[in-house]
């Protein structure tokens, strides 16, 4: 219990730590969370403008889309945010540059350090775009914010934040044996959170079978979505269908932890 | 010439060098075009045709972005900047080409690479899985390649005149990655112009992003001909005239007001 509590004080001071430096530069923090804003912004506008001329895109009206989008808006800013150590693409340079065996040689949690060794402020002009486009949307369709419905999304998108945050691990582990970072992964991490934000109708059977039976991502929105807005499933999925994101992301979460302590035990580093 | 060749053979091995990233690259685009594929058909589900824009054109307009998006830099590059920054930029006075020679040069070869790798690996994978629509005539499909000329000189241009911003801007990579995030909305990048809102088009039309990639985009898919095709072509024209005065002139101006300490 100490050592969990000596372990928390530390990870949260290497948050600080990163936060403090990040603010120092007021204006160019500033610039930068407007600008990794308006990559979130203008994807939602451009969609909602074409929603708007057409008056639904399949099922889904303009602001039905707009809470597709905002939800994976959301969570993948918050896990770009909380995991930002373990994205790929700064984890493999770290790899080559010798910087993983620093961690090694400390007397901490490796993976502890790891989550605090970066911390992109930045991806805050994501979560804020996908918040208040949450916010707006829930207001126009009229949704009784009922405690019941508060916590069922929190609990969704807990799961979207874990999901996408154990594929950014795998994408890291994998970079243990390769130096280099895989771009494939990029399909499942980015392209993952492309595909959350489509009405899954759009499919055709085959990517769909691929989205329910592989890599589950119809559970993690688009029946969330279909839940909390009260829509008709067109896709005839389980009654239980809503509820198994948490599922999903906590077997993944688990899988790809053990693939980590594997990845990390068998280390050998780049020899830097 | 001989120098401006030797830069574009130079960097073209570059590139070449990293053919496994543009591979990686390569089919994390067509997994990206794939579901693309499939949100822009879904929004001719009710119509086949949009604002004049066509349900097959839609479908040849999603492989082409794909494809044509790393040949054409949608995505932006901020190397120059980096390099005012650091001062590297000096170097460019002792060169025996001028500045704006030696990065289209530099960019060129780059281009070329992605292009035979990329883009035409990618149009004919994308062959396979879906039907591609073609240009209608020889003609229109010179034209494709005129205006496609056109827009990679544009987009470089721009890409090159929003860098030098670091000669006066400390920290430009927050002002180039607002820039590039508009961009990709306002030139087509992420969904045809067309089917987006009237008035939207109105205010776009009077700036350089349609004719950094949308302009061939219609070519290619006959979404345009005869007069509008003509204009559309003159106007990319005086496009690449006014950013190419823009650069010299930024340039000089830069240049002129930079002082590098050495060290």
């Amino acid at each position: 219990m100490v050592l969990t509590w000596k372990y928390a004080v530390m990870y949260f001071r290497l948050l600080s730590m990163q936060v403090r430096s990040q603010a120092s530069y007021k204006a160019s923090m500033l610039m930068d969370v407007i600008s990794t804003s308006l990559y979130g912004l203008t994807e939602i506008i451009g969609i909602l403008m074409i929603v708007n001329r057409l008056g639904h895109i399949s099922h889904w009206t303009t602001w039905e889309m707009a809470f597709l989008l905002a939800m994976a808006e959301f969570s993948f800013g918050m896990m770009d945010l909380i995991y930002s150590g373990f994205d790929p693409d700064y984890f493999a340079p770290a790899i080559r540059r010798g910087d993983f065996d620093v961690f090694l040689l400390r007397p901490y949690p490796v993976t502890l350090q790891v989550l605090g060794s970066r911390f992109v402020m930045r991806r805050l002009g994501r979560i804020l775009i996908g918040f208040s486009v949450m916010v707006i949307t829930l207001i126009n369709l009229k949704i009784a914010l009922t405690v019941g419905i508060c916590a069922y999304m929190i609990i969704i998108i807990f799961s979207q934040v874990t999901l996408f945050g154990s594929f950014f691990i795998f994408g890291s582990t994998i970079t243990f044996w390769t130096i280099e970072r895989i771009e494939a992964v990029n399909i499942i991490t980015y392209g993952g959170r492309e595909v959350i934000t489509y009405p899954m109708e759009i499919f055709p059977v085959w990517l769909r079978q691929i989205f329910t039976f592989v890599i589950p991502f119809i559970f993690m929105n688009y029946a969330p979505a279909v839940f909390i807005l009260g829509k008709q499933d067109m896709l005839s999925l389980p009654h239980y269908a809503p509820f198994l994101a948490p599922v999903i992301s906590g077997v993944f979460t688990l899988l790809t932890i053990c693939f980590w302590k594997y990845g990390k035990k068998h280390y050998q580093s780049s020899g830097t | 010439m001989l120098a401006s060749i030797k830069v574009i053979q130079t960097t073209a091995k570059q590139q070449l060098q990293y053919r496994t990233a543009v591979f990686a690259g390569l089919v994390t685009n067509i997994a990206w075009g794939i579901f693309r594929y499939y949100l822009i058909n879904a929004f001719f589900s009710e119509s086949p045709s949009i604002n004049g824009f066509t349900q097959s054109a839609a479908q040849t307009y999603v492989p082409l972005t794909q494809g044509l998006m790393v040949f054409l830099n949608t995505f932006g590059s901020m190397e120059i900047s980096q390099a005012v920054r650091q001062g590297d930029v000096a170097v460019s006075l002792l060169r025996p080409m001028s500045f704006l020679k030696y990065w289209m040069s530099y960019y060129a070869g780059k281009s070329f690479i992605n292009l035979l790798l990329r883009s035409i690996l990618l149009l004919l994978v994308f062959h396979l899985l879906f039907p591609i629509g073609t240009p209608a005539t020889p003609l229109q499909f010179f034209f494709f390649l005129v205006s496609l000329t056109l827009s990679w000189l544009i987009s470089h241009l721009w890409i090159i005149v929003i860098n030098l911003s670091a000669f006066w801007v400390t920290d430009a990579t927050g002002v180039l990655r607002m820039v590039f995030a508009i961009q990709q909305l306002l030139t087509g990048m992420l969904f045809p112009l067309r089917i987006l809102p009237n008035w939207f088009q109105e205010i776009v039309r009077f700036t350089p992003f349609p004719s950094m990639l949308n302009t061939p985009i219609e070519i290619f898919t006959n979404i345009v001909g005869g007069a509008e095709l003509t204009f559309m072509v003159l106007q990319q024209l005086v496009w690449v005239g006014l950013l190419y005065v823009g650069v010299k002139r930024v340039y000089r101006a830069g240049i002129h007001q930079l002082e590098i300490n050495g060290g």
